[in-house]
């Protein structure tokens, strides 16, 4: 039997325009626990978009957010600091404080934000710093990092929080191929631990093996959801099957 | 190191706001051109002096009150005298029927004829100097300077008329050559002449005028005091060991 | 040109007249430096709040403190220090000394071009900045404090160097309020001795001097803060 799984985040009718195009149009997604949700399209799709407007990072023409059951309204100011501590977010260029080491990346949020006792502060910095494997490189700066050890200080970064979902925007797209694997590991991790992500890759491969659900977005608009082997070989939408196609053409198992 | 930087500017700007506030017990401000020699200038160790400077200090003995003088910029010296930074002028000032209209004067200490002031080896006469579009140098802001401008220049004499900021900086020019003369007072013309080559060359038409201290119209009490005070000084023999002193 | 007997009496008494006057001098670079230090200081923090506003701010704040750059950048140093001395603070029954005036205006003048530099620097930084700040769950405050701050004033400080030159030189000008700085103790000597042009020629020394140390300091202070590898 299919255990029921409770909703933590539902996304309602996200809509944003700028000037006169349409960017996002009318997106609804519903994220339960546990799950990894996937969203592929080509670039230009609205995919980093509805990330973004999901914690409010843009601000959305029209739509609604509820976490965990609760609507977050975006005017009121405390109630979307409080939402958006419980949101991890994961830049596509990392985003790293640059005036601070990576230890002080992740202590600033949990001091400034959560108001933790710096010592408590350092002592889980360490520890997510630790599980994601940079233990010899906490008091290093951004600019001395590689790119995927500065993805994965954002990822301690957005972990010490204790979110309660992930949205993770195209991770590893800024990265060299190298270095790839070792964000995918992390955040493979993540998965099997029982994190709620949302995230948006061209990885095909790795959406394949690890996605819940994939939701495919073109022109702002969702055009197709369902489970890795349904979108990658029954697709229903034309277009799917078309984008599909090409991306695995391109790179193959990648 | 924020906090410190932080803190560190807090005790700065406050040790500059805390220097400037004035002191509790009323001394009164008498304000001085320190470009003014013999009447007022400033000691090689930064002390104003000058016959004016002794003079008022004796003054204020007499009278009973504490005085100090401060210098400044002889342009702005009557609006600073209105807007209350200083007490009264006691500075080689002449009294003017404009000066009248804007502030009272004591009796007159002094008379002052106002001269030319040449290079040493100069052959000009007054005639001469006001003429063929010569320049002439004068301090900005004084009775001569307003003198020539309404007597000379406007009865049509051909000369131009070059302000600066202090008598010695005119004598300067006459002494580069930048201007051929330098009208000034008596007093810092002898002083001029012990000091650089130049001569006097005599006075060029204009009145003689006085000396006094000027005070605010609304302070009368003040303007008593002073005029008792100077009178008691002229009467007094250390007036001629000022004169002896300072050979104004 | 032959070097004759008389000019020689000349240089010697000149460097006479310098060296009697030279503890005289300095003494006025303590109250230059305070009329700099005051005026940097207050550019400092108002011109923070500026910057910050210019970016920040609605339409309405941004207005209001292009008025205020427009204005204390175009108005000439002398006219705003006579205003300011002799009106507008009579005008309101305050009576600060010429000192506190000039630092004022100065600091109100360099404020308005310090936040131009700091502008600049907020605008440079990648966008990023700000959204992971918000992300993370901080106010908007918190992120610039936190976040933006930190990053624009390590940015400016070459600038801010240069600002402090050209404060130290502007200094120069409370003479005419009757601050007892550099420049008016230079004059009051020259106009005793009549010894000009070496008084004047030492008092430019003695600004280079201060002008060398300053930026030095800030050379200094500017390795100090600096992050290793943070180029923009």
């Amino acid at each position: 039997m299919k255990m029921i799984r409770n909703s933590v985040l539902r996304v309602e009718g996200m809509t944003k325009r700028y000037g006169q195009k349409e960017v996002l149009k009318n997106a609804s997604l519903t994220v339960n626990e546990g799950e990894l949700k996937i969203l592929i399209g080509p670039s230009g799709g609205g995919k980093s978009t509805l990330l973004q407007c999901i914690n409010f990072l843009v601000t959305p023409d029209a739509g609604r957010v509820w976490l965990k059951g609760e609507e977050i309204i975006r005017t009121h100011k405390r109630a979307l600091y409080a939402y958006r501590q419980k949101v991890g977010m994961i830049f596509q260029d990392f985003n790293l404080f640059d005036h601070l080491t990576a230890l002080n990346n992740v202590t600033i949020g949990l001091v400034r934000v959560r108001g933790m006792h710096k010592q408590e502060a350092l002592d889980k910095a360490v520890y997510e710093l630790e599980r994601v494997g940079l233990k010899d490189h906490i008091y290093k700066y951004p600019a001395q990092l590689s790119g995927g050890q500065k993805q994965r200080v954002s990822i301690a970064r957005a972990l010490a929080m204790d979110p309660e979902v992930m949205l993770i925007d195209e991770p590893t797209s800024a990265l060299d191929p190298e270095l790839i694997s070792e964000v995918l590991a992390v955040i493979e991790n993540l998965r099997a631990n029982g994190m709620t992500m949302v995230m948006s890759t061209h990885h095909m491969g790795f959406a394949r093996e690890v996605a819940d659900e994939i939701v495919f977005l073109e022109d702002g608009c969702i055009l197709e959801t369902g489970t890795p082997d349904k979108i990658f070989l029954r697709a229903e939408c034309e277009r799917t099957r078309a984008f599909c196609s090409k991306i695995l053409e391109l790179y193959g198992n990648a | 190191m924020g906090k410190k930087i932080l803190s560190c500017l807090i005790v700065l700007m406050a040790f500059v706001l805390v220097t400037s506030v004035s002191a509790k017990e009323k001394v009164y401000i008498n304000g001085i051109d320190a470009n003014f020699p013999p009447f007022a200038y400033v000691d090689k160790n930064g002390v104003p002096d000058g016959f004016d400077v002794k003079a008022v200090d004796w003054i204020a003995k007499e009278m009973g009150f504490k005085v100090t003088h401060k210098p400044m910029d002889w342009d702005g010296i009557i609006p600073s005298l209105k807007a209350r930074k200083i007490d009264f002028i006691a500075s080689g000032m002449s009294v003017t029927d404009k000066r009248k209209q804007e502030v009272n004067f004591t009796v007159p200490y002094w008379v002052i004829t106002q001269v030319l002031v040449v290079p040493k080896d100069s052959t000009l006469t007054v005639d001469q100097v006001f003429s063929n579009g010569n320049k002439v140098g004068v301090q900005r802001g004084t009775s001569e300077a307003t003198w020539m401008k309404e007597n000379l220049i406007q009865k049509g004499k051909n000369f131009v008329l070059r302000e600066y900021d202090s008598s010695p900086l005119s004598v300067e020019d006459v002494v580069n050559g930048r201007i051929i003369a330098a009208a000034m007072d008596d007093s810092p013309a002898k002083d001029a002449v012990r000091k650089r080559p130049v001569k006097i060359l005599g006075s060029f038409g204009m009145h003689d005028e006085n000396f006094a201290y000027a005070v605010r119209k609304q302070d009368k009490e003040l303007l008593k005091m002073l005029n008792e005070g100077l009178k008691k000084l002229m009467a007094d023999p250390y007036w001629e060991e000022l004169k002896k002193t300072y050979k104004p | 040109m032959p070097v004759t007997g008389k000019h020689v009496v000349d240089m010697m008494e000149s460097v006479a007249a310098i060296k009697e006057a030279l503890p005289y001098l300095l003494h006025g670079s303590v109250v230059t430096m305070g009329l700099v230090c005051g005026a940097m200081i207050l550019g400092l923090t108002l011109g923070i709040f500026l910057a910050v506003g210019q970016v920040y701010g609605g339409a309405v704040l941004r207005s209001v403190i292009g008025v205020y750059v427009w204005f204390f950048r175009g108005v000439p140093l002398l006219v705003l220090l006579f205003l300011f001395y002799f009106g507008l603070f009579s005008l309101l029954n305050i009576n600060l000394s010429a000192f506190t005036v000039a630092a004022i205006v100065l600091g109100l003048i360099s404020s308005a071009y310090q936040s131009q530099i700091f502008r600049g620097a907020i605008v440079s930084l990648p966008e990023g900045q700000f959204k992971a700040a918000r992300a993370l769950g901080m106010s908007d405050r918190k992120s610039i404090f936190y976040i933006i701050l930190p990053q624009a004033l390590r940015l400016s400080i070459p600038a801010w160097s240069n600002e402090y030159s050209i404060v130290l030189k502007d200094s120069a000008v409370a003479y005419a309020l009757g601050v007892m700085e550099i420049m008016a103790r230079a004059h009051f000597v020259a106009s005793r001795t009549y010894e000009h042009f070496p008084l004047y020629f030492t008092a430019g020394g003695i600004f280079l001097v201060l002008t060398y140390l300053g930026t030095k300091g800030l050379g200094i202070l500017e390795k100090k803060v600096s992050i290793p590898g943070y180029t923009r």
